[in-house]
């Protein structure tokens, strides 16, 4: 008897298997989830069990808690995240391009430059950073964390779009080119909006960054700079507060926004993590 | 916006000022001004809070290189990059395998393994912490199904709370590679795998012969993710252990903000973070090489 | 009554202190002077306490607009430092690192005549003869916070000497309940108390001026009287009395650990007097000496401090001395974070905890020897060279978990060594 292969049938067993596996996995998610909705007696006495009773207090409390101010810090950490994506994602695509379909010793040490750029630690920039920011004058203002942002993750969006590019048939620029179309139309017009999947890639990756970074934000905004939400969260468990069932709420309340991203932009996400590596 | 696409043509300068140059001054500003200052500033006995110092040589790198905290650290981070390359890549790729198939249900538990990956250090370890602390969850459940001999201190013992700081960083990885060797599976044209099955050839062997080679781009990912993830790891031993007990779990990334801030030794700091860069260029060189070799 | 003058006579110096300052102003009295304040918040003290404060002052001086801004964690020494260093700080700031900011040239120093009226010792934290902190209030630490009925049921008293500390908790454990508690995790910070207070009674006691001495390396942590204090930890620590957990629980679930009643004592600084249990009432008392004298380590707490960099530092000044000496916020600092006032005149307001009341009798208690509590944190020339804390937290880690007092002093007096270079 020969194996066959086919992707759209599940034996019962595979079933039962791949939703165990899983459920494993998850399990600590299932519990950050359930003592968000439970008690703080009931999280401290039994931290694993069922909400008994079930409560909406610890959500509602965190977003109506003037202390911690969560909806506009919100709407501000959404902006952020937004103007950064769309700048990296912009500003990345355009060179990886450039790098892609201009290859010479020029662009490879360009290359190499930016992948040294992805093996930073941010903590390593974080001290000389300031100091840069100050002498722009700078410091203290969301420009200074979006740029740092941008110019941090630009080499990560480059790589990707510059693989991806590279899987796009160069006949393609060539046949806009005879249609009369210069490098910058042809990426603009034809090139770039067949990136998509390398795009959803790239924002996804992103925004996770940005939105969960809370080193930055403490620092280049200063603390007279509204400030985002990770970094407020931070603030929060640096309380030592014992109220255990608000900060799973903040927790919760924190993270729910990238999980809508992610599930909007799943599907393309994940062919944008292949079509451009199946070249290599 | 009108000009840039207009049908004049531009030569190759203008064409990299519009497409290059943009991306490239905010990576100068943001990377490359502040990591030259970087070097600077190890080769100085510097003052963060005066921004000046005294020209020292290779004296910080020295004091960085004979400390044996700085050793301990590395080591410990290490051992943790291999433990995740190793997670991620085998866990990754049997979870991948199982979860391969084109149903809703699979869809459905493929986002369930990606949600990890995009939770931020501190909630993770926060909800790890609820485990893993003497009374949290993990040890009730082992004495609840009777393995009460299990029960350990694991955050409180530098052995297991290494172990748990490994463990807890390896698991938002495991989701994550999931979801790239899924995807690299659902790339593989399936008129390849039919013809193999039709061929008589059994799992194993078409496992061999067809998907891992064509995975590579996966592994290639994933591992590239993976070290790079894991040599500037920090906050899971932030939040959790803050570095303990005893040093047990710190890592370089932690002490380089401990010494430059709270200990007003940027110098050393910074000579730490330059070392630090180098061991991470130094293997993604070798590891690019390696990869480049196997793709001729 | 005459508390209450005094505190009467204070308000109308400063009163007349600020139409003279108004008054030297040049022509437009009534232009707006914008200052920014850094302070923190916690469960204990909430945005709400301070923008009352900020309102009271600012309605003594319509002049003055006052922003609030806050740290975002409890380091705020560490923040400090970090807005110094990139160029952020704030005109009035609540704790800063003193000796690193001297240094640095980031402090304007404060006048002899703003002190008028606060209890804190002449000369307390001058550098070079001038003083940059005003401080607003003073902790004991750290005390040794106890669960009475846990001593009842065992049978045993509070202790007056060591040993029958040591007597008392062998008691305690036999009777099924934990001596001590004490806290770790990503807290290092929480887990030195108890050798703190060991350190107080056994070296302090008889050379409050040690770790001065140690900064001129005419001591060390290996000499005897140290080590004498560590050994008493060993001894506690091979006596089984700490929670098996001291490691791995961090503050916060060591504030909620506390509140069960499971334990006997937690060594802490004076602000553990705020956490309350429904099911028993904490007390406070002092760690025994060998022979009896109580010794009570405290410290005066977080101060007040003018940026150099300030556009108004006639006004910030004023602002501070103002917010030294408000009685609102002071009541609230003593009820919520068993602070003391350090200036006359206060009552403990109505819910003040029986721990933070304890505290208060101890520390008015003029028979009983106060030393600086160890160590020093906060400022002064006594303090550490920065990060040893540290590293003794680290090394006491290592303590806990089965470590020598040979190991634990060679790697604080290595520790200093390598940092004080």
């Amino acid at each position: 008897m020969t194996h066959r292969y086919d992707p759209d049938h599940a034996s019962p067993m595979r079933y039962i298997v791949a939703i165990a596996a899983i459920a494993a996995y998850a399990l600590p998610l299932y519990l950050a989830i359930i003592n968000t909705f439970k008690t703080n007696e009931q999280i401290i006495a039994d931290p694993g069990g069922a909400p008994a009773p079930f409560t909406m207090g610890n959500v509602i409390n965190v977003l109506t808690n003037p202390e911690s101010d969560i909806p506009p810090t919100l709407l501000r950490t959404s902006l952020i995240t937004l103007t950064v994506v769309t700048l990296v994602v912009l500003l990345g695509a355009m060179l990886g391009y450039y790098v892609a379909r201009h290859d010479s010793a020029a662009t490879r040490v360009l290359m190499l430059t930016l992948l040294l750029g992805l093996a930073v630690p941010a903590q390593v920039l974080l001290i000389p950073l300031t100091q840069t920011f100050r002498g722009l004058g700078i410091m203290g203002t969301y420009a200074a964390l979006i740029i740092s942002d941008v110019g941090f993750f630009v080499p990560f969006s480059v790589l990707i779009f510059s693989r991806f590019v590279r899987s796009i048939p160069k006949e393609l620029d060539e046949s806009a080119s005879i249609d009369g179309a210069g490098p910058l139309r042809s990426f603009f017009l034809i090139i770039f909006p067949l990136t998509r999947p390398a795009a959803a890639s790239v924002a996804i990756f992103v925004s996770v960054w940005v939105w969960n970074d809370f080193v930055n934000p403490l620092i280049l905004l200063g603390p007279a700079t509204g400030t985002t939400i990770m970094a407020g969260l931070y603030r929060t468990l640096g309380q030592y507060t014992s109220d255990f069932g608000t900060t799973f709420a903040y927790m919760f309340v924190a993270s729910v926004p990238l999980l809508i991203l992610f599930l909007a932009l799943q599907r393309s996400f994940i062919s944008g993590l292949t079509s451009g590596s199946t070249k290599g | 916006m009108s000009k840039f696409l207009s049908r004049q043509r531009l030569n190759g300068a203008q064409t990299f000022a519009v497409l290059g140059l943009p991306g490239i001054a905010l990576y100068a500003v943001a990377v490359i001004i502040p990591l030259t200052l970087a070097i600077r500033y190890s080769l100085l006995d510097f003052n963060l809070l005066t921004s000046k110092g005294p020209f020292v040589g290779l004296d910080n790198y020295r004091d960085v290189l004979t400390d044996p905290d700085f050793w301990s650290a590395l080591g410990f981070t290490s051992v943790l990059t291999v433990y995740l390359l190793l997670a991620a890549n085998i866990g990754g790729l049997l979870l991948a395998l199982l979860l391969n198939r084109r149903r809703r249900v699979f869809n459905g538990l493929r986002t369930i393994a990606f949600v990890p990956s995009i939770l931020s250090g501190v909630v993770l370890a926060y909800i790890w912490s609820t485990i893993l602390t003497d009374k949290g969850v993990l040890n009730n459940t082992l004495g609840l199904l009777g393995l009460a001999e299990l029960q350990t201190s694991w955050l409180g013992t530098p052995l297991a709370a290494q172990a748990s700081v490994i463990f807890i960083s390896g698991w938002p990885s495991i989701g994550f590679s999931t979801v790239v060797y899924l995807a690299g599976l659902q790339s593989i044209p399936s008129e390849l795998l039919e013809a193999a099955s039709v061929d008589g050839a059994g799992p194993v062997r078409t496992f061999r012969a067809i998907t891992w080679p064509l995975l590579q781009p996966s592994l290639f990912v994933v591992s590239t993710m993976m070290i790079i993830g894991g040599v500037k790891s920090y906050d899971v031993s932030a939040v959790l252990t803050g570095g303990g007990p005893a040093g047990a779990t710190d890592t370089p990334a932690l002490q380089i903000l401990r010494h430059g801030f709270e200990e007003n030794r940027a110098g050393f700091a910074n000579a730490q973070a330059i070392i630090l860069l180098s061991i991470i260029v130094l293997i993604s060189v070798v590891g690019y090489t390696i990869s480049a070799k196997r793709e001729k | 009554m005459y508390r209450l003058r005094k505190a009467g006579a204070v308000a109308a110096v400063t009163a007349v202190m600020a139409l003279a300052l108004s008054g030297c102003a040049p022509a437009a009295p009534a232009e707006e002077v914008k200052l920014s304040f850094l302070t923190y918040t916690s469960p204990n003290v909430t945005k709400e306490t301070w923008e009352k404060a900020v309102a009271d002052i600012e309605a003594e001086n319509p002049n003055i607009k006052i922003e609030l801004l806050y740290t975002p964690d409890l380091d705020r020494q560490g923040y400090a430092k970090q807005l110094l260093a990139s160029g952020q700080l704030p005109d009035i700031l609540w704790d800063v690192p003193l000796t690193d900011f001297v240094d640095a040239g980031a402090l304007l120093p404060y006048e002899a005549s703003d002190f008028e009226g606060l209890n804190i010792p002449a000369g307390f934290n001058a550098v070079d003869g001038k003083q940059y902190s005003l401080a607003n209030g003073t902790f004991i630490y750290p005390g040794v916070f106890y669960n009475p009925d846990a001593f009842d049921a065992a049978g045993v008293g509070v202790p007056t000497t060591f040993d029958e500390l040591v007597d008392a908790a062998a008691a305690i454990k036999a009777n099924g309940k934990t001596p001590f508690l004490l806290s770790s995790g990503s807290d290092t910070w929480s887990t030195e108390f108890l050798l703190n207070a060991l350190v107080c009674t056994d070296v302090l006691g008889s050379n409050p001026d040690w770790l001065i001495q140690r900064k001129a390396d005419k001591v060390s942590f290996s000499d005897p009287e140290f080590v004498k204090a560590v050994n008493k930890f060993v001894e506690l620590r091979d006596a089984g009395s700490f929670n098996s957990d001291a490691l791995s629980i961090n503050y916060s679930q060591a504030n909620a650990a506390w509140a069960t009643g499971d334990y006997a004592m937690w060594p802490m600084g004076g602000w553990g007097g705020g956490v309350k249990s429904d099911v028993f009432t904490p007390g406070v008392f002092s760690m025994p000496t060998d022979d009896g004298t109580p010794i009570l380590p405290t410290v005066i707490g977080p101060s007040l401090y003018i940026s150099a960099t300030t556009a108004h530092p006639e006004e910030a000044r004023k602002v501070a001395v103002a917010l030294a000496g408000l009685t609102s916020l002071q009541e609230v600092q003593m009820k919520n974070d068993a602070q003391f006032p350090v200036i006359d005149g206060i009552t403990p307001p109505e819910g003040t905890t029986q721990a933070t009341l304890d505290g208060l009798k101890l520390y008015e208690d003029k028979s009983i020897k106060q030393v600086y509590g160890f160590p020093n944190t906060l400022s002064g020339d006594d303090m550490a060279p920065s990060g040893w804390t540290g590293e003794y937290d680290k090394a006491i880690q290592a303590l806990i978990g089965g470590g020598s007092s040979a190991d634990f002093v060679k790697a604080l007096d290595d520790a200093w060594a390598t940092l004080s270079k």
